[in-house]
């Protein structure tokens, strides 16, 4: 596989795991229950005096796909700067008109299809950011992305082990979707430098190889992590293991940060020996 | 070394695990934990220490200013396999790279050789030191790096581009015993013409000139230059002042590449050259012969750096014990020199043949801005002056463009 295909490939991947773990979010934390849209739903209701979003479809698919469209004509509009500024001009004139004929009741302009429109770009805006991340290689947008994949669906009714196939899932495309993008962002500069040479390209399979590995191996960590409260349970005092505080997520919290001390501690000691090789080097 | 990314996760990680248990979140709690999971096996990958060695190869064991020069980065590993190894070769700002990159980024796998070869272009002479080459390691993730030098440093000396000459007749009154291929003004039997004469007996008859005798019913022949072997002493100015101008464009630079093409052109001829170089110090190269010769000179100009400020009369003690009347060819601007009219009336009064080739760098100095018009005027009619009084010494004493050919500025001041 040449340089660039593998490039061109891990953006693929990338764009997909973007779509699948905010597609998983929202499986996770249902919309009604999203503290953010709850507040979108609430300044809306102060501005307009009634119901407006509670009466539009919340369809994620539809807002995924809304912001898969948007991100892709984002793209390739960028490539263009003069068509790049009047889209914006376009998008700026269309929030107004759809905000001010709706607060007019001006029925001629259809502003309950541009609200619909509105709500599902709102919803896949996640997706919209995170590709242009993704495509044009801006860190800065995969972090907003990955923020806002974080924070938008979030409610306060929490979520349990009951939902742990959807929880995996939106862990392991997340992971995918931030180290795809950003080592195809490292990876793709590294590539423009070195056009010249063959031995690139290995170090690119070395990557994609490693980064299925790891996350294999991460996820068994995770588990190993996650098994290690029931190890802590079993060799404290009862008194300890059979505490409130001990049996909540609390617990399992502590346990894990006292999991990866314990490996921090021993990466500390094998990584002592490590330097002073390193100093004979 | 840990990279930002690396604590960014581990902040985002920690974050998560701990303020997840607030809003009773396993998803972002379990995210928390795979992010410190990723971390932490990463940081088993690519990080255990390598060894790698490097070694260079040139592709020329001479190189000339302004010519290409290949180099091969030698890189061997003889530890275990690198993913990632990023390789940057230390090189000095005089030489830059023509093609291919002295950075390069491959993966090693155990006992593996692999050659990265890049040309670079040398456009200043000198000798120079190519330092140890940079490695970094970065796991695959860019989560932790590790940043070393290996120990494989390099010389390359740079040596003055040389330009080819002919036809540069130094005529001396003092031929040595043996004839050699220096061109003299005097009757001989190299194949030069020199003039006719008439025919007398015992003249070789393949001398006679049959197209003369056609037209004058006379008897004439043919008279050859002879070749003859000379002494010639070059004296270079290294002082500081000529290393006015830019990095590349100075009057030293010029001078050593005048003086490489002389000394080539010279030794060609089978003639003895010599080289003194005066600046902080006096440096002399008694005149010799043959090739170790000429690089035992073109190193020693390799090597030349314009400091100090000593004047032309202090060479004068050197050429005492050089043979009288021989040729003398000094390459000096002679700027800010006050000893040297004392110098060339002396050289001059002991008998040598006098040569002054002044490079001419003002012009180009004007251009560039790096002197004003003001400061132009002045040193151009300075240089003028000392021409010209050079001159009035019975020397022959030229100013001469760089970017013209030495051999017909020569030429001309010779005729």
């Amino acid at each position: 596989m040449r340089t660039i295909t593998s490039l061109s490939f891990m953006q693929a991947i990338a764009t997909f795991s973007l779509m699948s773990c905010l597609g998983l979010a929202y499986v996770i934390n249902p919309i009604e229950d999203s503290l953010f849209f709850k507040a979108i739903n609430a300044m809306v209701e102060g501005i307009y005096q009634k119901e407006v979003l509670s009466e539009l479809n919340t369809s994620i698919v539809a807002g995924m796909l809304l912001g898969l469209f948007t991100g892709t004509s984002y793209i390739f509009l960028s490539m263009n700067k003069k068509v790049y500024d009047y889209f914006l001009l376009f998008i700026f004139v269309s929030i107004m008109l759809i905000f001010l004929s709706s607060f007019r009741e001006y029925d001629s302009f259809p502003y309950h299809v541009t609200q619909q429109l509105f709500l599902w770009f709102w919803i896949g805006i996640p997706i919209t950011v995170g590709m242009t991340g993704i495509w044009q290689n801006s860190i800065g947008n995969q972090v907003i992305s990955a923020f806002l994949i974080l924070v938008m669906p979030i409610g306060l009714v929490g979520n349990t082990n009951d939902q742990i196939y959807p929880i995996l899932g939106f862990v392991f495309s997340f992971v995918l979707y931030l180290e795809l993008s950003y080592g195809h962002t490292r990876y793709s500069r590294l590539a423009r430098v070195m056009y010249f040479s063959k031995e690139f390209e290995t170090v690119l399979h070395w990557f994609l190889t490693t980064l299925v590995f790891t996350l294999a191996l991460t996820m068994a960590l995770t588990s190993v992590a996650f098994l290690f409260h029931d190890f802590l349970g079993d060799i404290l005092p009862d008194s300890f293991s059979n505490s409130i505080e001990f049996n909540t997520i609390y617990g399992q919290a502590l346990s894990i940060l006292v999991f990866f001390m314990i490996w921090a501690v021993l990466q500390t000691l094998f990584s002592r020996g490590y330097l002073a090789r390193q100093v004979e080097d | 070394m840990w990279t930002r990314k690396a604590v960014v996760y581990v902040g985002l990680g920690t974050t998560l695990v701990l303020f997840s248990p607030f809003i009773d979140n396993l998803q972002l709690f379990l995210l928390g934990t795979t992010i410190l999971g990723f971390v932490a096996v990463h940081s088993l990958v690519n990080t255990r220490p390598i060894d790698v060695k490097i070694t260079r190869d040139f592709d020329a064991d001479q190189v000339f200013e302004n010519s290409p020069v290949t180099v091969d980065l030698i890189i061997k590993n003889k530890g275990r396999s690198v993913g990632f190894l990023e390789i940057y070769d230390n090189l000095p700002s005089e030489v830059e790279v023509d093609s291919g990159s002295n950075h390069t980024i491959i993966r090693l796998q155990k006992e593996e050789l692999v050659i990265n070869k890049y040309h670079l272009n040398c456009r200043l002479r000198g000798q120079f030191r190519l330092g140890n080459p940079s490695l970094r390691i970065y796991n695959p993730s860019f989560l932790f790096y590790y940043e070393a030098d290996i120990e494989s440093k390099s010389s390359l000396v740079v040596l003055p581009q040389m330009e080819q000459m002919d036809g540069v007749d130094l005529s001396t009154d003092f031929p040595k015993m043996y004839q050699g291929a220096m061109p003299i003004r005097r009757i001989g039997t190299s194949g030069e013409f020199y003039g006719i004469r008439e025919y007398s007996p015992g003249d070789d008859f393949k001398n006679i000139n049959w197209r003369v005798f056609g037209r004058t019913r006379k008897l004439m022949v043919n008279q050859f230059e002879r070749e003859d072997i000379s002494d010639i002493m070059l004296v270079l100015d290294a002082r500081e002042i000529t290393g006015t101008g830019t990095v590349l464009q100075n009057p030293l630079n010029y001078s050593c590449r005048a003086i490489a093409s002389l000394v080539s052109y010279f030794l060609r001829a089978r003639n003895r050259v010599g080289l003194t170089i005066y600046g902080e110090t006096v440096k002399v190269i008694n005149p010799d012969t043959g090739e170790r010769h000429l690089y035992n000179i073109l190193t020693a100009l390799a090597e030349v750096k314009a400091k100090g400020a000593l004047g032309l009369h202090t060479i004068l003690g050197d050429l005492r014990n050089f043979t009288p009347r021989s040729p003398v060819m000094v390459v000096s601007t002679l700027e800010n020199d006050s000893t040297s009219t004392e110098a060339l009336r002396e050289i001059t009064a002991r008998g040598f043949k006098l040569t002054i080739i002044a490079p001419d760098t003002l012009n180009y100095d004007r251009d560039s801005r790096i002197i004003s018009p003001t400061v132009y005027f002045t040193a151009s009619a300075s240089l003028d002056n000392k021409i010209t009084e050079a001159r009035s010494l019975g020397a022959r004493a030229m100013r001469w463009d760089p970017e013209t050919v030495l051999s017909t500025s020569l030429a001309e001041v010779i005729r």
